[in-house]
């Protein structure tokens, strides 16, 4: 399995403070790696420098070799690395559908002169909606296809982050709480469709999720994060058993 | 009324008067209005580009007529033989302007075909000059958001009327410039004439933005009014984007700058205050619907109709209103402004969820298995700009030669 993606030694400070104090790790090939750490621990701090929202202060992000630190976030995406936000961010004047339709990288109504000519687009246009349905389907959403976003319930829009993310030819997702404050029973379909993916696309997943006993099952490996640096990482009961980790989350 | 204008078309000697005479100026109003408050839809009530700047997108079109197409109309006649005054040193531009042009239109009375080629070539400038100056707005449409950017737009209207007051060899100062008629030829009123024309091309670029709206390319442009950092993170370039919008809206704006420049024969700065360019369109816009193309259309009506209504009328307006009426529209629009914003704050007819027209989309959603959605999208790359088009029809070829 090869590397994918590689965070060499990254500090991420506001103001004064490390919110990413030196972070390095890295993700092999159709791997699904959870990223633990209490609230406010830079988990969140971290995709933002990873995706290129952030560009860190000192310290290199790879992906596939490529050195990516400081460009620009459309580009990382092109590379096939997605992120997903931890606060739903949708169109919500569009509808589900336009949603998904929106992420397609290659869809010729997308260029300004062509828009103009309808017969250039509409076929890729057919295509389009052809491949969102049936993204919606896989994971659940085909009913709201229809709805506009602000009308979806919690729940939907975190479906909807990940469909988007697959909408938009991703190799590598960074999903940033696809979980949060998400019922037991969604939460284990999320993490099913996540498990899917993996095996049926080989996607690489790297998952933040700060209740450990949610995801641990799904994961092939576990990074534990506490203020801003990578305190241990193993599998899920290694980590599970560690006493930083238990202090970090218990307190002293 | 209609039989008066048709008659006064096909006579081509009586010029029209009273009512008919309204009905000709507003339909030249409408159609330059329509181009300048479809372009902002565009902007503004599609792409959420808060442009405050229509103004000085309207006044390159302006500068352009009186700069490069009397020029190059003054070189044309000069080499064709007709003794012009001098006019090569900027006193000599403004004061034999009036002189010179006189006798131009006379050279140019015998030339239809040369005249519609330079109204062609002017509108070709525009394009060109009006995209320049959209990049010029992308710079800081780019980093600031919301009010500081129309902070900064505003000025640029307003600088640039400066650069038009005091840079004379533009459009002659604050004295301005008169301008070739390139509707010469025509022996009846030539109003009509420039209103049918500018009718025409105001109404083509409605059709043209709404399509374009009713695209692929809308859609984002809607996207990116929502959640621009979302449509980053999937991989679109949310900067080129922005910067193609302004181009594209600048350089259809621009036209109808010139093309109120060839209506008046006359350029100068003062014409192209942002209260007439950038405020009027945006009641027209607000009023009628931001993001709604007929409701667009519709503001651009109305308040057109009633602004022109007044302006013509203000005479007798006057009998009966007891304070002086002189800036009568724009207290309305101030008023009218306000209005909308409190009470009707959508416009006339809202923005509405509308997919593609002519896509089944139902359809589509609801047909059984087609694709298979592992087959992820391996192409990446931008299809927004020009070289899109030759990725798009190059892969086109390809795939008929498979
Ligand atoms: N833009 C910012 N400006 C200043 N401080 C910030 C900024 N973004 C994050 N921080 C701080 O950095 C720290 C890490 O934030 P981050 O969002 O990465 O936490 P997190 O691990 O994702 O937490 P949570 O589990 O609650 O999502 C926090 O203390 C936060 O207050
Ligand atoms: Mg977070």
């Amino acid at each position: 399995m090869s590397e994918v993606l590689k965070i060499d030694n990254v500090y991420k400070y506001f103001g004064k403070f490390a919110a990413n104090d030196g972070v390095s790790f890295s993700l092999k090939e159709g791997g699904i790696y959870l990223l633990v750490g209490p609230n406010g621990c830079g988990k969140s701090t971290l995709v933002n420098c990873i995706s290129g929202i952030y560009v860190p202060e000192e310290g290199h992000v790879y992906y596939r070799e490529a050195d990516i630190t400081s460009e620009d976030m459309y580009k990382i995406a092109r590379r096939g690395l997605v992120r997903t936000f931890q606060i739903a961010s949708p169109f919500l004047s569009l509808t589900t559908l336009e949603n998904m339709l929106v992420a397609l990288p290659e869809n010729a109504g997308e260029n300004i002169a062509l828009s103009m000519f309808k017969p250039t687009w509409v076929d890729s246009e057919i295509n389009a909606v052809r491949r969102a349905s049936e993204l919606l389907k896989v994971l659940g959403l085909r009913h709201v296809w229809n709805k506009p976003a602000n009308t979806l319930s919690g729940g939907e829009l975190k479906l909807l982050e990940i469909g988007r993310a697959l909408m938009s030819g991703a190799e590598t997702i960074l999903l940033d709480e696809p979980v949060g404050s998400i019922d037991p029973v969604l939460c284990h379909q999320i993490f099913s469709h996540v498990l899917r993916l993996r095996d049926e696309i080989g996607i690489t997943f790297l998952v933040i999720e700060h209740r450990l006993e949610v995801a641990a099952q799904y994961a092939d490996h576990v990074f534990a994060m506490d203020r801003g640096k990578l305190v241990t990482e193993g599998t899920a009961e290694e980590v599970f058993e560690d006493e930083r980790v238990i202090k970090a989350y218990l307190g002293e | 009324m209609i039989q008066e204008i048709a008659l006064g078309l096909l006579t081509s000697s009586v010029a029209v008067e009273g009512t008919s005479r309204l009905i000709v100026d507003i339909a030249m109003y409408f159609g330059l209005f329509v181009i300048v408050a479809m372009a902002l839809n565009f902007q503004y009530g599609n792409a959420g580009i808060p442009n405050m700047g229509c103004a000085v997108q309207v006044i390159i079109g302006g500068f352009t007529v009186s700069a490069i197409t009397t020029r190059l109309i003054f070189t044309l006649a000069g080499n064709a033989g007709v003794e012009i005054l001098p006019w090569t040193s900027d006193y000599d531009w403004v004061y034999n302007s009036p002189v010179n042009v006189n006798i131009v239109n006379s050279w140019l009375s015998g030339k239809p075909l040369f005249c519609i080629s330079m109204l062609l070539f002017t509108i070709a400038i525009n394009l060109v000059l009006g995209a320049v100056i959209g990049w010029l707005i992308s710079l800081p449409a780019i980093r600031l958001r919301a009010t500081y950017l129309m902070i900064v737009l505003i000025t640029m209207a307003d600088a640039s009327q400066i650069f038009g007051r005091n840079i004379t060899w533009i459009s002659g100062g604050t004295l301005g410039l008169f301008i070739p008629d390139i509707f010469k030829w025509y022996s009846g009123d030539r109003t009509i004439v420039m209103a049918i024309i500018t009718l025409l091309i105001g109404l083509i670029s409605f059709f043209i933005f709404r399509t374009m709206l009713n695209s692929p390319y809308g859609r984002l442009m809607r996207a990116i009014r929502e959640n621009e950092v979302t449509v980053g993170s999937v991989g679109k370039n949310v900067t080129g984007i922005r910067r193609n919008i302004l181009m594209f809206a600048s350089g259809i704006t621009a036209i109808s700058g010139a093309l109120i420049g060839f209506y008046f024969s006359y350029v100068v700065e003062a014409n192209y205050q942002r209260a007439l360019w950038t405020y009027w369109p945006w009641l027209m816009l607000i009023l009628g619907g931001p993001g709604n193309n007929a409701g667009t259309f519709l503001g651009c009506a109305l308040v057109t109709a009633l602004r022109r209504i007044i302006i013509v009328n203000k005479w007798f307006l006057q009998e009966v209103f007891f304070f002086p009426i002189a800036y009568f529209e724009q207290i309305l629009l101030g008023v009218l402004l306000i209005a909308v914003i409190i009470f009707r704050p959508n416009g006339i007819i809202p923005e509405k969820l509308l997919y593609i027209p002519g896509v089944n989309y139902r359809k589509l959603v609801d047909e059984e298995v087609v694709v298979d959605w592992r087959s992820a999208s391996k192409s990446r790359g931008a299809s927004s700009g020009i070289s899109g088009i030759f990725r798009t029809l190059g892969g086109k070829k390809e795939e008929a030669g498979d």
